[in-house]
């Protein structure tokens, strides 16, 4: 999907199915199979192997405790996976296009501005990672649960230097909130497909809650 | 003992690198402009770059370490005198050589970005490595560490030292000098017959060839004395 305002639409429509309901998880689990197939993005190992390995430890523990786990877990796993999706068929500029296409040159550069700084920090974090446990590998590392505690502390630090220096950066040139902005958006053939068919599976996933109650 | 690149091809998506050589006993100079692959190339040599073909071989090599070119990747001690010790190196020496002196319980992280450079420089010359790789070692310092690092670098305390920069100010007596040139890593030879085929080379540099001196070396101080000699 090329244009940001349908992906980010479809995003919430499908996290939202997949949250309330197996079978809206199911919908938009299929939804992910046939849509993105060809740009799921799914991270490296290491990293699918925390993250799933949390989502099925918190829906073990609550399978465990008499509350329904493995529903969770299937829900929370689809979400994932749509965020995936999302996040790496993101491009630069998207959620800013979005944001004041939606809010205006005020709220919405306001809004899109911080989106964007928050987007680009997550992606330099991918990077961060990387050459941190690169070099902790070079010096000698003693394991990955002890190169937990100088990488997170390390990249806390970083992100701070970083946020008062893009602070600074914005105060010098001036800024104190809204700017001029005319956002833009390229289509494919696939992306009102892609959005409608998101559109009926909440729908769909609606009139099953109507016809449960 | 040597670190050799063999047919080795690197891609970040369209943009690839090609280079084949030997880099033996002695120091290296590796130059070329700005994005054109050094940092990947040096992660390559160091083992943490993934080649899209070829490979690289470290014959006699068991001890090798890169200097990444943000200090802040190699911190993991709390406070500056855990960082001094992750590197096994007494820590009031190590201090002093820093220009650290007193500082050794302050948080490693809150030093200025010269100062972390200053100290993991400090301590990764001052490990014993058979090789070690330097990203851009004269990023963030100023003339006088600059002349500081040349010279740590010049005792040779490490066999084999490859040195990647773009520096044009301060650089240190080198044996080798390579230059990445059309998206393939050039090696032009042993100084000093490599120094007029080398055409990144520092102004004061030509200056002295196209007034007909020949220096013995690339540092700023041999291009004067060259000159000094030609006019003597």
């Amino acid at each position: 999907m090329q244009d940001a305002r349908l992906r980010i639409g479809a995003t919430l429509l499908l996290s939202c199915a997949a949250f309330s309901s197996v079978f809206g998880a199911v919908l938009a689990a299929l939804w992910w199979v046939v849509v993105a197939r060809n740009e799921r993005n799914l991270p490296g190992r290491y990293a699918a192997a925390v993250i799933f390995g949390a989502i099925i430890l918190v829906a073990g523990f609550t399978e465990a405790f008499g509350g329904d786990g493995i529903s969770y877990g299937f829900r929370m796993t689809v979400i994932t996976l749509i965020a995936f999706w999302a996040f790496g068929r993101g491009r630069e500029g998207d959620l800013m296009n979005t944001a004041v296409w939606a809010f205006g040159d005020r709220i919405g550069f306001d809004l899109g501005l911080t989106a964007e700084m928050a987007i680009s920090s997550l992606r330099r974090i991918e990077k961060d990672i990387r050459d941190i446990r690169n070099a902790l590998k070079l010096k000698g590392s003693r394991g990955p649960v002890y190169d937990l505690i100088p990488l997170g502390f390390t990249l806390t630090i970083m992100q701070i230097h970083r946020a008062r220096e893009q602070g600074l950066v914005l105060a010098t040139r001036g800024y104190q909130g809204g700017g001029t902005f005319s956002p833009s958006f390229q289509r494919s053939k696939t992306d009102c497909f892609a959005f409608f068919s998101s559109i009926l599976i909440i729908a769909a996933v609606f009139v099953s809650f109507v016809g449960y109650l | 003992m040597h670190l050799k690149a063999e047919q080795l091809s690197l891609s970040h998506g369209e943009w690839t690198l090609s280079a084949d050589g030997v880099f033996g006993q002695g120091v290296h100079l590796v130059t070329g402009p700005v994005g054109s692959g050094k940092t990947t190339l040096a992660s390559a040599l160091a083992g943490i770059f993934e080649p899209a073909s070829g490979r690289i071989t470290h014959e006699g090599i068991s001890r090798l370490s890169l200097s990444m070119q943000f200090p802040e990747y190699h911190v993991t001690g709390f406070l500056v005198k855990d960082e001094i010790r992750s590197w096994h190196l007494p820590v009031t020496e190590t201090l002093q050589k820093t220009g650290l002196t007193g500082r050794q319980d302050r948080k490693t992280l809150t030093l200025s970005r010269g100062e972390l450079k200053r100290l993991h420089l400090t301590c990764l010359l001052g490990s014993p490595w058979d090789a070690v790789i330097l990203d851009e070692p004269f990023a963030g310092l100023d003339c006088m560490e600059k002349r500081r690092v040349c010279t740590a670098i010049e005792e040779k305390t490490h066999p084999i030292t490859i040195i990647f920069t773009h520096e044009q100010a301060v650089l240190p007596a080198a044996d080798v000098i390579w230059e990445i040139e059309g998206n393939a890593l050039v090696c032009r030879g042993r100084v000093p017959e490599a120094i007029p085929a080398w055409k990144g080379a520092p102004q004061y540099l030509t200056r002295a060839l196209e007034e007909g001196a020949r220096p013995e070396n690339i540092r700023l101080q041999d291009a004067t004395e060259a000159l000094c000699r030609m006019h003597a």
